[in-house]
């Protein structure tokens, strides 16, 4: 059952745009990533789902219940963990997340029971009175998510949230999102770490430049380029005539040097290497390492883009 | 209720804050105590305006008639013995010592050529030895250089168009020609309000600096309206089920409401420390602060709205709120035309005027004259608001 739905969605700044004819479908009870370079139009589409921007074409519904007409039934329906920490720093953790919660209609007992919950939920009772101010990076992340989870949306939407934490607040803010997905909610789940997009989402849209690439299972994705194995050599002595020759071999569709790394894509790592390996001992060139790649969802935005994720 | 979660919201984060509530709270009474107390003598009211009668030294430098002047009959009315007492002296040495060793406050030197002049039609002068008092010399000064005026005017008419013309400063007996009593005064001393009492320095520097204040109370409400933005909890609030103008009136609600409270707290703080009367129409006096916070808080926002930093907001409404206080004599009345023509427009006159009228007991219709007016302004910049919201809104 689809409980997102983006339909030729467009949205322009000025001359530029941003979104383009995008369409979406997100099901519910999944969680859904939106992969893609700083300035796809992620976010743009993030705040087109909540009504904060508003769209210059389509349509976009979420539980049936168009963004447009009925942009405060949407929102209830709603909780959003921005990019950016959006808390008050001079009031403790337990009032800002009460304080939100009052603003989804909480109030008494239950405000204070789902208070009490989304911060055990990301483990934060102990600090409940502490200003934000006192609280690591992290820690602020966290509390960041608690204030959007404690009216138990439907759809839970993350922006990038754990950009800029340490590693593990990264792994509670993403055993988290699988514990809210598990609890029943819908997440849309913006990166552009391709590696905690394949950790936990169910289906991924590769975004770029304000349209959808590709879109799928892990799988599904994953199979588009299941021929384009990474090979990486450490190699000293690479010259030009190496890489021409490289580049003739027959399985080979593209050849990178970045200082002394080489990085070969090839329909078969197993069938090319000797071949590699003969051209540079053929060259005098010394290889210090080889490691083979299979192929990721970021190998699938470089083969469907010709950069990376984090260009 | 979700507004009321905002109202609540901003009043919860102010009462915080510290530097606020000094800022709010203390520093206005701080100020009118300094105020009130450094510029006392400038407010002449009925309980520190009283001068005392001069104490005068008339010197003849020669024999002299000049009671076909009426100098004598004019000295003599009741008001000038109120405020005169003058003994003759011998010679300028003598009156300059009186007023050297305090005995005297002023003294008057005729010149020898003084009725000789008078007739001749040529103007007469007297000298003046001022003594050490400022209010006294300015008093007897004023005296005598009117009576001086009158002799010449009398002079010069009969000289012009004959003696039947000219009519006398006084007859010999005291009496006018025309049956009028020529002594009485042409000024008719007046007050703001019908009671005949004026406004001590504390007063007038309690309701200035109440109106100005409150008029900076909205600039608490501009910096919370930024701090949102910068914080991006406004892109939260945004996410959340409560439209953005709920979001917007509650703010500003919020920090009307901390405005109210510091005018009560002005207000019964100056009753209390600094005995300052503050009339007896409490009903007006909160009329008259709803219009100053209405008009503070959409003066603030407007600027708000149409600026894009804090800073350079904060910076504008400071410097209307200061223009504004200075134009209406908030810190000092001036009596430059120009700067009196343009404090009318201003909220602090409006609101000024209206305030000293109820704490002196006007007309009901004397202060709902100023409310209203203060009204229009308040509408004034409410429209301006209005305007700037529905123009820029309020987002990131």
């Amino acid at each position: 059952m689809t409980f997102v739905e983006i339909k030729d969605v467009i949205k322009r700044y000025g001359d530029k745009l941003s979104v383009d004819h995008l369409n979406l479908s997100i099901k519910k009870g999944e969680i859904f990533g939106l992969l893609g370079p700083n300035g796809a139009g992620k976010s743009t589409t993030i705040n087109m789902i909540v009504g904060l921007l508003p769209m210059d074409q389509g349509e976009i519904t979420v539980d049936g219940i168009s963004v447009k007409a009925r942009p405060i039934e949407v929102k209830k329906r709603i909780g959003l963990v921005p990019q950016d920490l959006a808390l008050y720093e001079m009031m403790s953790a337990v009032d800002n997340v009460a304080f939100f919660g009052k603003l989804y209609g909480l109030r008494g007992h239950e405000l204070k029971e789902r208070v009490a919950e989304a911060l055990s939920f990301v483990g934060l009772e102990d600090r409940a009175k502490d200003l934000p101010k006192t609280f690591s990076g992290g820690m602020k992340r966290r509390l960041n998510i608690a204030c959007a989870i404690m009216h138990h949306p439907k759809l839970i939407i993350m922006d990038e949230p754990t950009v800029g934490i340490d590693p593990q607040s990264r792994n509670h803010i993403l055993e988290s999102v699988r514990k809210l997905n598990q609890m029943g909610s819908t997440v849309i789940y913006t990166s552009h770490y391709m590696e905690e997009v394949s950790a936990i989402c169910d289906r991924v849209a590769i975004v770029d430049q304000g349209h959808v690439i590709a879109c799928g299972t892990q799988d599904e994705l994953r199979e588009r380029v299941a021929h384009e194995e990474k090979i990486k050599m450490k190699a000293s002595g690479i010259t030009g005539d190496i890489l021409n020759e490289l580049r003739q071999l027959p399985r080979i569709s593209r050849v990178d040097l970045q200082e002394n790394e080489l990085a070969l894509y090839t329909s078969s790592s197993q069938h090319d290497l000797q071949d590699i390996l003969y051209v540079c001992a053929k060259h005098d060139a010394v290889i210090h390492s080889v490691e083979c790649e299979q192929p990721t969802l970021e190998t699938l935005f470089l083969s469907l883009t010709g950069r990376t994720l984090r260009d | 209720m979700k507004i009321c979660s905002i109202i609540w919201f901003e009043i919860r984060k102010l009462i915080k804050t510290r530097t606020v509530l000094f800022n709010l709270f203390l520093m206005p009474l701080l100020l009118i105590f300094i105020l009130g107390n450094a510029l006392a003598p400038m407010f002449a009211s009925n309980e520190d305006g009283v001068i005392s009668g001069v104490n005068v030294m008339l010197v003849k430098q020669s024999d002299q008639d000049l009671n076909e002047f009426g100098l004598k009959t004019f000295l003599d009315t009741p008001e000038m013995q109120e405020m005169l007492n003058v003994i003759d002296g011998g010679s300028r040495e003598e009156a300059l010592a009186a007023i050297r060793e305090g005995e005297m406050d002023f003294a008057v030197v005729i010149p020898p050529d003084f009725v000789s002049k008078v007739k001749q039609g040529e103007a007469a002068t007297w000298n003046f030895i001022n003594g050490q008092s400022h209010s006294k010399n300015h008093v007897a000064q004023m005296i005598f250089d009117s009576y001086l005026d009158e002799v010449n005017r009398t002079q010069a008419t009969t000289i012009v168009l004959g003696p039947t013309a000219a009519v006398p400063v006084l007859s010999a007996d005291g009496s006018s020609t025309d049956g009028q009593d020529l002594v009485h005064s042409y000024v008719e001393n007046a007050s703001l309000n019908k009671q005949g009492k004026s406004y001590s320095a504390f007063q007038y520097y309690a309701a200035s600096m109440l109106i100005m204040f409150l008029l900076f109370s909205g600039l608490v409400a501009s910096e919370s309206l930024h701090s949102e933005i910068d914080t991006r909890t406004l892109y939260r609030l945004q996410s959340m089920p409560i439209s953005t103008l709920h979001i917007f009136v509650g703010k500003v609600v919020g920090n009307s409401f901390i405005a109210f409270l510091q005018a009560a707290v002005i207000i019964l703080g100056t009753t209390w420390l600094y005995d300052v009367d503050w009339g007896t129409s409490p009903q007006y006096l909160a009329l008259i602060c709803v219009l100053v916070v209405l008009a503070s808080m959409m003066m603030a926002v407007s600027v708000s709205l149409l600026c894009k930093s804090s800073s350079t907001a904060k910076t504008v409404v400071q410097m209307i709120v200061i223009f504004m206080t200075f134009f209406s004599g908030g810190f000092q009345q001036i009596p430059v035309d120009i700067i009196q023509k343009i404090g009318e427009f201003t909220v602090n006159h409006w609101a000024l005027q209206g305030i000293l009228r109820i704490m002196l007991g006007a007309d009901q219709g004397e202060i709902l004259h100023h409310a209203l007016m203060l009204g229009l302004v308040s509408g004034v910049f409410l429209l301006v608001g209005a305007i700037s919201y529905r123009k820029v809104g309020y987002h990131e």
